[in-house]
C-alpha cells in the first residue's frame, strides 16, 4: 500500500495524513467545546432558576 | 515629554548598533554574503529598535491616567498623537541617520551610497513610527511588550519590503517607481495613523 | 425584492433565530462535507491517472487548493463581520468572526504545509518568497495576531472593538504587502505560481474531484463556523448570567 504511489508516496501520504489529522483535531475541538458550553449553560440556567425561585 | 525620551535615545542607539554589528559578524566576514544582506541588516535593526521603544510612547501615559486629560481637553487627540509620533521619530530614527556612516563601515557598504541611503531611511522610517503608534494604541490596556511586538510586526511588512528593495537597488533612477512607492507608503501611514490611533484610544474608554 | 432579502439576513443577528437557522444548516452542511470530501479525495487519490509532468504528487492539489480558498475567504468573512460589528453592533457577527479565526488559521497551516511538501518534490525547495507564498505567510501572521489579541484583552467590550479594528487594518496591510511583493518579484522573474495548475485542470480527470473537494471543504468550514459560533454564543450567555447572579458558590 505504501508502494502505491511510487517515488513520492511518502510525501503524498504524509501530507494527506497531516492535513486530515489537523482537520479532525479542529472538528473535535469545536464539537467538544460546544458540548462543554452547552452543558455549562444548562447548569447555569438551572442554578439561576433555583436561586430566583 | 522630550526630556523623558532621553532613554529612547540610548536604547535605540545601542540596539541599532549592536544589531548591525551582529548582522555583520554573523556572516563571518565573507564579503559576498555581507554584500547581499547588508541593506536588510540596516532595516531590520532599525525596525527592532523602533519596536523596543514603542511601548513608551503612550502606554505609560495610559497607566498614569494622563490620557484622560487628553480626552477631556478641547485639543484634538489626533494632533496630540501626531506630535507624539513625530517626537518618537526624531528621538529614535534620526540618530540612526547620524551614525549611519559608522554602520555602513561595519556592514561594508560603499560609502558613496551614503547620501542615497540616508534619503531612503529618511523617507521610510517615519512609517515605522506611525504604524507603531497606531498598533500600540490598539493594545493600550495590556502592557505586555510581547503582545505589542507580535502584533506590530505584520504591519511592518510593506515598509520593510519596500525599504530593503530600494536600498538594494540604489543604482536606479531617482524617480523610479520603488522610491515613489516608499514615499507613498510613508504618506499613507502618516495620514491614517493619527485618526486610527485616536479612535483606538477612545475605544479603551467606552 | 432586494430590501426584503437584506432584512431577512439581518434577522439572524438575533441569537435565537440564529440557533434555529443553525439547527437546519449544521446537519446539512455536515452531510455535504462528509460526502464531498470522502468522494472527492478518494476519487482524486486513487482513481485518477498520474500526470506525466509531476508524477503522482499533483494529487496534493485536492487538499491544497481548497484549503487556500477557504483560508482567504475566511479572512474576508472576518473582515466583513468585523465591519458589521463596528457599524451596526450586531454581536453575532462579532462572535462569528471570533469563531472563524481558528478555522482560517488551520486552513492556512494546511495550505502552507501541503504546499511546501508538494514544492519540495516538484520545484526542489520547501519555500520561495514569491507573491502567493509570502501573502500566505502574512495571512498566517494576521490570524495569529487576531487570536492572540482576543485572548490577551480582558474587558469584552474593548477586546471586541480592538480585534475588529485589527482585522480590518490587517486586511488593508495584507493587500498592500501582497501587491508590494508582487511588484518586487515581478520585476525579477516569474516565480512558480499556481497558475500552472489552471492549464492542467482543463483535463477532466482532475477537474471534477477538485470541484467536489472544494465544495466539501466549503461545507466543512460552514459547519465548523456554525458550531463554533454557537459555542461563542453560549459562552457569552454564560458570562452574562454570571454577571447577573454572581458566580456559583
Amino acid at each position: 500500500m505504501i508502494e502505491l504511489f511510487g517515488n513520492y508516496s511518502f510525501i503524498i501520504i504524509s501530507s494527506y495524513l497531516l492535513s486530515i489529522s489537523f482537520l479532525l483535531v479542529l472538528i473535535f475541538q469545536s464539537l467538544f467545546s460546544k458540548w462543554k458550553s452547552e452543558r455549562k449553560l444548562k447548569e447555569r440556567e438551572e442554578s439561576v432558576e433555583k436561586k430566583l425561585r | 515629554m522630550v526630556l523623558r525620551s532621553g532613554s529612547h535615545l540610548i536604547i535605540a542607539f545601542t540596539f541599532f548598533f549592536f544589531f548591525s554589528v551582529l548582522f555583520a559578524l554573523s556572516t563571518l566576514g565573507t564579503e559576498t554574503l555581507l554584500n547581499l544582506i547588508a541593506p536588510s541588516g540596516i532595516w531590520v535593526s532599525l525596525l527592532i529598535s523602533v519596536l523596543l521603544t514603542l511601548n513608551k510612547i503612550i502606554h505609560q501615559e495610559y497607566e498614569n491616567g494622563s490620557t484622560d486629560f487628553y480626552l477631556l481637553s478641547d485639543f484634538p487627540l489626533e494632533i496630540i498623537l501626531f506630535l507624539k509620533t513625530i517626537i518618537h521619530w526624531i528621538t529614535v530614527s534620526l540618530p540612526m541617520l547620524l551614525i549611519m556612516p559608522f554602520i555602513m563601515i561595519a556592514l561594508q557598504i560603499d560609502l558613496e551610497k551614503l547620501l542615497v541611503l540616508l534619503t531612503i531611511v529618511l523617507i521610510g522610517s517615519p512609517a515605522l513610527s506611525f504604524v507603531g503608534i497606531m498598533i500600540s494604541c490598539l493594545t493600550l490596556s495590556n502592557n505586555s511588550s510581547f503582545l505589542i511586538t507580535t502584533i506590530t510586526i505584520p504591519f511592518y511588512f510593506p515598509t520593510l519590503l519596500l525599504g530593503i528593495y530600494c536600498t538594494n537597488n540604489t543604482d536606479l533612477d531617482n524617480m523610479s517607481l520603488a522610491y515613489i512607492l516608499l514615499g507613498l507608503n510613508t504618506l499613507f501611514t502618516i495620514t491614517i495613523s493619527p485618526f486610527i490611533s485616536a479612535y483606538a484610544v477612545k475605544l479603551h474608554y467606552s | 425584492m432586494s430590501p426584503k432579502l437584506i432584512d431577512t439576513f439581518w434577522e439572524f443577528s438575533n441569537p435565537t433565530k440564529f440557533k434555529r437557522l443553525a439547527k437546519y444548516i449544521i446537519p446539512m452542511s455536515a452531510g455535504i462535507a462528509v460526502i464531498c470530501i470522502f468522494v472527492g479525495l478518494i476519487w482524486g487519490l486513487f482513481y485518477t491517472e498520474p500526470d506525466y509532468k509531476q508524477m503522482e504528487t499533483v494529487k496534493i492539489i485536492f487538499l491544497h487548493v481548497p484549503a487556500a480558498f477557504i483560508a482567504i475567504n475566511t479572512y474576508l468573512m472576518m473582515t466583513i463581520a468585523s465591519l458589521i460589528w463596528l457599524i451596526r453592533r450586531h454581536y453575532i457577527s462579532l462572535l462569528a468572526a471570533k469563531a472563524a479565526a481558528p478555522i482560517g488559521f488551520m486552513m492556512t497551516i494546511i495550505t502552507i504545509i501541503t504546499g511546501s511538501l508538494w514544492g519540495s518534490s516538484t520545484w526542489g525547495t520547501f519555500w520561495v518568497w514569491d507573491p502567493r507564498l509570502t501573502s500566505f505567510a502574512i495571512l498566517l501572521c494576521f490570524y495569529l495576531g487576531y487570536m492572540v489579541l482576543w485572548s490577551s484583552l480582558n474587558k469584552l467590550e474593548t477586546a471586541s472593538n480592538v480585534t475588529s479594528l485589527f482585522c480590518i487594518l490587517g486586511s488593508i496591510f495584507a493587500l498592500l504587502s501582497r501587491y508590494i511583493v508582487f511588484f518586487i518579484d515581478q520585476g525579477l522573474h516569474q516565480g512558480p505560481t499556481l497558475s500552472l495548475d489552471e492549464e492542467k485542470n482543463i483535463d477532466n480527470s482532475y477537474y471534477f474531484p477538485l470541484i467536489l473537494s472544494l465544495v466539501g471543504f466549503s461545507a466543512l468550514s460552514i459547519y465548523l463556523l456554525f458550531i463554533r459560533t454557537i459555542t461563542e454564543i453560549n459562552n457569552h450567555r454564560i458570562s452574562l448570567t454570571e454577571k447577573r447572579v454572581g458566580k456559583d458558590d
